[in-house]
């Protein structure tokens, strides 16, 4: 039989975050959301992509010389440029490039890599009640290379859990629940318009979703990224409060995620707009308010994953 | 919240505030003393010199302490030791280098100039180090000059021990020269072998007389104090000093107070005898117990007393300093003194050792917050998570201590050095690290061992790049080394050679040791010296050791890696465009050097392919090593796997390397990865280190790691913390040490020293203030991988 292969974006270990003990997190390539706010822009498309970092780049021009495609990659007054909308992702310039400064981001790989990679940590899950997380981009983009990842630890006796944005046929969450130990859902906005203009997606499949799970009997925990003059408005969270407490009745804990700046340069590398501009972190005393929404309707808050 | 008593305030503003200036009195006084008793033998000589010293030195008491025991003529005012070394003592130039260095800089006052030169014309020719030169042969001459191996205690007498300081408080110096006397009563002199004791036991006795005869000093001055005193609570105080100095260290002691100024007298002895770095305290929460229990079971002090004492006790450790010359101050960054303290652990029958006084110690840590004493946690299987939790608590603080050891492995590793199960139980961390009893005199450091210059000899020739002297064997040209199995056969066999060298070189300096530098005072505490009526330095103690170390590991791996890969697999570059761009030191190489920089699989990452060449080295480190013996009873090597700061002593000495690394810039440290090249997270590198075996050094491992205060924010922070600690010491590690600060402040502290003058960092072994460190060791801090995500 095939192993399954899946795009990964990255492997982290040694996370604090993201569910009990120490744990590995495997972030997966693509999201079917554009959030304005994105941390990880280049994580969204699904496939492998080259990147070209700047300031890494000392202008060797051996990449220049590899590269297939006429102007894709040029020197003008010594200085290294690169044109990504002529670029076919062959990964040539990655291999000479002395520096790292083309690099390629996304692995295809397949699930016996990954456990190998999540292997390595076992006696730290062990000690600690720790284990893996996936999450993105959206590990429902590719449903079964997270399926066969999940079951594969749940083999293993590890931990598992899954953060999702929630965009995703119920059918996809559905088949891999059995080895879920837990979930991060995350919930962005309310308003239906307001969603779908700043995620580009409409909220209703999502809320639909996080109902069938809130009612599927698995751990769950919602995650609400706060992001000032986005989502922040009382009543964003007062009937985010409310559609937790009253439709999703299994689950009793949210955990608010200050905005945190990344600069434009992660945008300005993808070639892309940063929509939010100098949005700054939401003040601590605006969490704690926020934070006093939640509680209001019993549920365990928290800032910060 | 723990708070400082104004009286701890005061003694830790003092240390903080007085500005280091070298002392002259001791220089002087030891001068008279060598040529007033030129005609004595050289035991009762040091003995002699030591009487001298403690009956006419300058003493004082500290305002408002409740421990006495100084080391110079005022605070913080190191002393001289003019029989190790006087070079600097008539170099105008190295004079004015010491006062400006950024790393411990040293105020020598002109006034004392003129008398530092005329005592270095005495002394040319006649100190330690003098002597020590004197004996090498021209090879290892060469060697020790490119930097295969450095330092190894030859301007300095040996430390890193730790006394039996249960048996002083039980029987106090009376009790010893008790000892002394029946050994000598029951001597039969016309045996040659019972005669050549004589010397030592003499010169014994007449120091347990002078320590005697100092806390006498102490005693009268404390009286004096007193009666001029104004403050009632005050005069009470000195009184009780005055009567305790009177009792103690001459007769065991009666009570937890008596026996704390016991053992800092006895302690403080042994500091002015030899400058002798990493005298260590031990176990002080196992055999200070007794009597604090038997104290507060009698009602006679509170607990509130007993932390004031051990926060006075925390102070004291800070007031002693080193003079050290321009290449002594490289490893030495900081002003650390080596002296550690440790709490926790087993006992002797494999319990649990925690008790009150292990969280005190812990306590004062927290309230005291200076850098010494170099402060450890013993932790075993069945150490309760409580201790583990609060240790957690007080590294969170960022004082960059306590290191935190491994008691299942430790234990293991000297028993295969051939200590009994119930003495390897009781061991100690000395110094940085290496660990001992008082039944151990290890000669440590037993010289820092350059494995990245094997690498740097096999691809000249046996030649030092830097100065082309021929300091190993004469092997093929690169070009003719056919595949990586024949350059690491040939690595090998210069290693070996190197390890040779390293024998020989430090056996002599043990030879001269015992000659000339001879330590009777804290062999009378050494077991079992008075029993075979030697010297420490002649054989005395039960295990005799000599602890090489091994530095630089992580670079050599890298460059091994990196030569594996790219000439022999990919032939991205052959091994002489190599050498070439290394000889140029990457001139005209940019292209190439960011090719070695940018090469991921290194040592730190949890590869398991490049690991096992750490592995491989070290263990060929250990078995070389273990072909050998030392001078002392025959006794064994043991390696050691840590640099303190050496790593940037023996890089000075070093060419570029194949890992990226320009000439003269730093090793890496220890077994922690090189500087920011550990990037597959916190897990990946202790997995890494815990692939050596470190249970074949028992002279110690130390693996740094930096962490960030949010990563220990919070009780279940906390609780994972801990559970990566136990998890590392199951897969085998040994030591763990943590910066808990955040690259952010390190950079602003070197921008702006001043505003950070208290901030404390771990280097190696031990804490340090951070503006008190040289720019690149502060830099290789800073670039240090940040682990966690905050
Ligand atoms: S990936 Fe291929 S096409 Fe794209 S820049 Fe590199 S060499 Fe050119
Ligand atoms: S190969 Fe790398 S370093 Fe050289 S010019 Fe291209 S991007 Fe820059």
């Amino acid at each position: 039989m095939n192993e399954e292969k899946g795009v990964v974006f990255k492997i982290q270990r040694y996370s604090l975050h993201d569910g009990p003990g120490i744990r590995t997190l495997i972030f997966l390539k693509g999201c079917p959301l554009r959030c304005w706010w994105c941390f990880n822009p280049e994580s969204q498309s699904p496939g492998p992509e080259i990147i070209f970092y700047r300031e890494k780049c000392i202008n060797c021009k051996q990449c220049v010389q590899v590269c297939p495609i006429p102007g894709c990659l040029k020197t003008e007054d010594g200085i290294n440029s690169f044109k990504r909308e002529l670029c076919n992702s062959c990964g040539k310039c990655v291999n000479v490039c002395p520096t790292g400064a083309m690099t390629s981001i996304g692995k295809l790989m397949e699930v016996s890599e990954v456990m190998k990679e999540i292997e390595k940590d076992r006696p730290f899950y062990d000690k600690s009640g720790g284990g893996v997380t996936v999450s993105g981009g959206e590990p429902f983009m590719q449903p079964e290379f997270t399926r066969a990842i999940l079951k594969k630890c749940k083999e293993e006796g590890i931990n598992t859990a899954v953060e999702t944005c929630g965009f995703t046929c119920w059918d996809n969450i559905e088949k891999s629940m059995e080895y879920i130990d837990m979930f991060f859902f995350d919930l962005k906005e309310m308003d239906a318009e307001k969603h779908r203009k700043m995620t580009g997606v409409s909220n209703k499949l999502i809320l639909e979703n996080a109902k069938k799970l809130a009612a599927g009997g698995k751990k769950m925990i919602i995650r609400m990224p706060i992001i000032p003059g986005c989502n922040d408005e009382l009543d964003d969270l007062k009937a985010a409060a409310r559609f937790i407490a009253e439709e999703l009745g299994a689950v009793k804990e949210v955990h608010l995620l200050p905005y945190e700046v990344i600069g434009v340069s992660k945008y300005e590398r993808m070639q892309r707009e940063y929509m939010i501009g100098d949005v700054k972190p939401p003040s601590q005393e605006a969490m704690e308010e926020f934070k006093g929404i939640f509680e209001g309707y019993n549920l365990r808050c928290q800032i910060g994953g | 919240m723990l708070t400082r008593s104004e009286r701890i305030e005061r003694l830790r503003k003092a240390i903080i505030e007085n500005e280091p200036v070298v002392s002259i009195e001791r220089a002087t006084l030891v001068t008279e003393a060598y040529q007033e008793f030129e005609a004595d033998p050289i035991l009762i000589k040091r003995a002699k010199v030591l009487d001298k010293l403690l009956r006419n030195m300058t003493i004082f008491i500290n305002d408002g302490d409740l421990l006495v025991g100084n080391q110079g003529e005022s605070l913080r005012c190191p002393p001289v030791y003019p029989e190790n070394l006087v070079g600097w003592m008539d170099d105008e130039e190295e004079m004015a280098r010491m006062e400006v260095r950024s790393v411990n800089p040293l105020k020598i006052p002109q006034q004392i100039r003129p008398q530092l030169k005329e005592l270095a014309q005495y002394w040319k020719g006649k100190t330690l180090v003098d002597k020590v030169y004197a004996v090498f042969p021209d090879d290892i001459l060469k060697a020790r000059k490119s930097s295969l191996f450095s330092v190894s205690l030859e301007k300095n007498a040996v430390g890193h021990c730790v006394l039996d300081y249960e048996k002083l408080l039980q029987k106090g110096y009376h009790g010893l020269k008790e000892e002394i006397q029946n050994k000598l009563d029951k001597m039969d002199l016309t045996d040659p072998k019972e005669l050549a004791k004589v010397e030592f036991l003499e010169a014994a006795r007449i120091v347990c007389d002078a320590g005697i005869a100092f806390a006498e000093r102490y005693a009268g001055l404390a009286l004096e104090l007193a009666e001029k005193e104004a403050d009632q609570e005050r005069k009470r105080e000195l009184e009780k000093i005055s009567a305790m100095c009177r009792k103690v260290p001459a007769n065991p002691a009666g009570s937890f107070y008596e026996a704390v100024q016991s053992v800092y007298l006895a302690h403080i002895i042994n500091v002015i005898e030899t400058n002798a770095y990493s005298m260590s305290f031990g176990r002080f929460d196992q055999y200070m117990y007794p009597y604090y229990k038997k104290d507060i079971e009698e009602g006679k002090i509170t607990v509130q007393e007993v932390q004031e004492i051990i926060n006075c006790f925390w102070c004291k450790t800070n007031e002693i300093m080193h003079v050290d010359d321009s290449e002594m101050v490289y490893f030495h960054g900081g002003h650390p003194f080596g002296q550690h303290l440790t709490v926790g652990g087993m006992t002797r029958d494999g319990r649990d050792a925690t008790n009150e006084l292990s969280y005190m110690c812990l306590d004062a840590h927290e309230i005291v917050e200076l850098y010494q004493p170099d402060f450890s946690v013993r932790l075993h299987k069945g150490s309760s998570y409580k201790f583990k939790e609060r240790t957690a608590e007080v590294i969170r603080l960022g004082l960059g201590l306590p290191q935190i050891f491994n008691d299942e492995i430790v234990i293991e590793s000297l028993m295969n050095d051939g200590l009994p199960l119930e003495e390897a139980r009781d061991y100690t961390p000395t110094g940085c690290v290496e660990y001992s009893t008082p039944q151990c005199w290890v000669r440590s450091p037993g010289g820092w061992f350059n494995v990245p210059k094997v690498i740097e000899a096999v691809l000249h020739q046996g030649k030092c790049a830097l100065t082309d002297r021929q300091i190993s064997l004469n092997t093929k040209p690169v070009e003719e080394i056919e595949s990586f199995e024949e350059f690491m056969e040939l690595f090998k066999k210069h290693f070996r050679h190197a390890v040779r060298l390293h024998v020989i070189w430090s056996n002599l300096i043990d030879n001269v040791h015992a000659k000339v530098m001879p330590q009777p005072s804290v062999s009378i505490l050494t077991d079992d010296c008075i029993k075979k009526g030697k010297d420490v330095s002649q054989g005395g103690a039960r295990y005799n050791f000599t602890s090489p170390l091994m530095v630089g590991i992580a670079t050599a791996v890298d460059s091994l890696s990196i030569i594996k890969k790219k000439v022999f697999e990919e032939r991205t570059f052959s091994l002489r465009e190599l050498v070439e761009a290394l000889d140029s030191n990457f001139k005209g190489a940019e292209v190439l050097r960011a090719r070695l920089l940018n090469y991921p699989y290194r040592y730190g990452n949890d590869y398991d392919e490049v690991d096992d060449m750490a592995r491989e080295i070290s263990v060929l480190f250990c078995d070389e090593f273990a072909k050998y013996r030392i001078s002392r009873e025959n006794g064994k090597f043991r390696a050691g796997f840590w640099s303190v700061t050496a790593n940037f002593n023996l890089g000075l000495g070093t060419a570029a390397s194949a890992d990226g690394r320009k000439a003269k810039e730093e090793l890496s440290d220890s077994i922690t990865p090189n500087s920011g090249k550990d990037v597959n997270g916190l897990t990946a590198s202790l997995k890494s280190a815990a692939k050596l075996d470190q249970r074949r050094a028992s002279c110690g491992t130390v693996l740094n790691r930096h962490i960030t205060p949010t990563e220990l924010q919070g009780a279940d922070k906390i609780r994972r913390f801990v559970d990566m600690v136990d998890t590392y010491f199951e897969l085998g590690g040994t030591n763990l040490g943590f910066n808990v600060v955040s690259a952010e402040t390190l950079k602003k502290a070197q921008q702006n020293p001043e505003d950070y003058s208290g901030l404390m960092v771990k280097v190696a072994g031990y804490a340090a203030f951070f503006v008190e460190l040289g720019k690149p060791c502060q830099d290789a801090l800073i670039a240090r991988t940040e682990h966690g995500l905050s």
